[in-house]
C-alpha cells in the first residue's frame, strides 16, 4: 500500500501549501534583494469562512474530513494565515505578497485529477466540462489577469502604476501585507471572516506550518 | 476593480523596467502557471524562468522551450527536474537557485490538483516511484 508522500503528507496538501511556503521562506534573502520582489500563490483567496476551518484537524486526517472542497477549503485558509504573516514581518515589507483566485479556468485539471481505470474522465467530459464552460474566463483573459498580478503597481510594490487602481491588503493598507486578489482581479479584504480566522487558528496553523517546512526551511 | 481594458491596456503598457527578469515558477508545466509564463514571454523582453517539474512533464516541456525560443529570443527558460510534492526535494532546487542568482523577481506558484478521485497517495501517473 502506499502512504502519502515519504514524508507523510497528503499529496495535494504537499503541493497547495506546504513546498509553496517552503519556497517562498527558503528564498526571502534573494527576494529581499530584488528591488520589485512578488511572491504569488494561486489558491483560493477570500473564501475564508472561519467556521469551516477545524483547528484540531489541520492535516484533515478525522473520518470524512476530506474531501475534494474541504481540502480546497483548508488549503486556501492556511495559505492565507502563513503568508499573511510573512508579508507583515517588517523585512518583507519590500515584497508584494498576493494569494489569488483564479476562478473557473478549463486548464484540464478537471480530467487530470481522477485516479486510473476510472469513470471520471467520462463524467467530466459528458457532464460537468459543459456546465464549467457556462461560467469559464478564457485560457487568454486569465493569462492577461494574472501578467496584471504579476506587474500590476494596483497591488503594492514597485509595479507599473497609473491606471488609478489601488489595491487594499487584509488589513485595508497599501503595502505591508498580504493582497487577496479575486478571479476579476479586485482586492478582498474579507475583513469579518480575517479577525474571525485570525483568532480562531492563526498562532496554530503558523505553528503547525513551521513544524512541516520548519526542517527544510 | 480593474475591468478588462483597464488590465490590457496596463499590460501593454509594460517595460523591462516593470517586469520581472529572473522569475521561478512552480507549477509552470501547464495550468496558469503556464500561461502566466507565455504571457510573461510574450512581452519581448529579456527574462530567465526557471520551470520546476516532474521527469514525465519534461519532454512537454522541450517542446515548449522550443516555441517559446521563435517567440522572444531574448528569454532563457531554465528546467528544474524535481518531485514538488517532497519538501526536502523543494529545499534542495532553492539551494541550487540560491547558488546561481542573488535575486529572485518573481515567485509564482499554482501547483496542484483537483484530487477528484478521492484522497490518493501518489500523483497521477507516478505510481511506481512512490510506492
Amino acid at each position: 500500500m502506499c502512504g502519502d508522500t515519504t514524508e507523510g503528507l497528503d499529496v495535494s496538501h504537499a503541493l497547495e501549501l506546504y513546498t509553496r511556503v517552503t519556497f517562498a521562506q527558503n528564498l526571502l534573502p534573494e527576494l529581499r534583494a530584488s528591488p520589485a520582489a512578488r511572491v504569488i500563490s494561486v489558491m483560493a483567496a477570500g473564501m475564508e469562512n472561519a467556521r469551516l476551518l477545524d483547528v484540531n484537524d489541520l492535516k484533515l486526517e478525522k473520518p470524512g474530513a476530506w474531501f475534494v472542497a474541504g481540502t480546497q477549503f483548508h488549503m486556501g485558509m492556511m495559505n492565507t494565515l502563513v503568508l499573511e504573516k510573512l508579508a507583515e514581518e517588517p523585512e518583507n515589507a519590500g515584497i508584494v505578497f498576493i494569494h489569488s483566485h483564479p476562478g473557473i479556468v478549463r486548464t484540464g485539471n478537471l480530467f487530470r485529477g481522477w485516479g486510473e481505470d476510472s469513470w471520471g474522465p467520462w463524467l467530466s467530459a459528458t457532464f460537468f466540462d459543459p456546465i464549467l464552460r457556462l461560467f469559464a474566463i478564457s485560457l487568454e483573459e486569465s493569462a492577461e489577469r494574472y501578467l496584471y498580478q504579476v506587474t500590476s503597481g494596483a497591488f503594492g510594490g514597485k509595479g507599473l502604476r497609473g491606471d488609478g487602481v489601488e489595491g487594499k491588503t487584509t488589513r485595508g493598507k497599501e503595502s505591508g501585507g498580504l493582497f487577496l486578489v479575486s478571479k476579476k482581479c479586485n482586492t478582498v479584504a474579507n475583513e469579518g471572516e480575517m479577525i474571525k480566522l485570525r483568532a480562531k487558528a492563526g498562532d496554530v496553523v503558523w505553528e503547525t506550518v513551521q513544524g512541516i517546512v520548519g526542517p527544510y526551511s | 476593480m480593474p475591468n478588462l481594458p483597464t488590465i490590457l491596456s496596463s499590460n501593454t503598457s509594460l517595460t523591462p523596467s516593470t517586469t520581472p527578469r529572473t522569475a521561478i515558477f512552480l507549477g509552470g508545466t501547464a495550468g496558469i502557471g503556464k500561461l502566466t509564463l507565455i504571457a510573461l514571454i510574450k512581452l519581448g523582453f529579456e527574462c530567465k524562468a526557471y520551470v520546476i517539474g516532474r521527469k514525465a512533464s519534461f519532454p512537454a516541456f522541450q517542446t515548449f522551450a522550443e516555441e517559446m525560443k521563435s517567440v522572444n529570443a531574448k528569454a532563457t527558460l531554465v528546467w528544474v527536474e524535481a518531485e514538488v510534492s517532497l519538501l526536502a526535494e523543494a529545499k534542495r532546487v532553492c539551494g541550487m537557485i540560491k547558488e546561481r542568482d542573488m535575486k529572485v523577481d518573481l515567485l509564482f506558484m499554482s501547483t496542484g490538483f483537483a484530487p477528484l478521485g478521492g484522497r490518493r497517495s501518489e500523483l497521477p501517473f507516478q505510481c511506481e516511484e512512490n510506492c
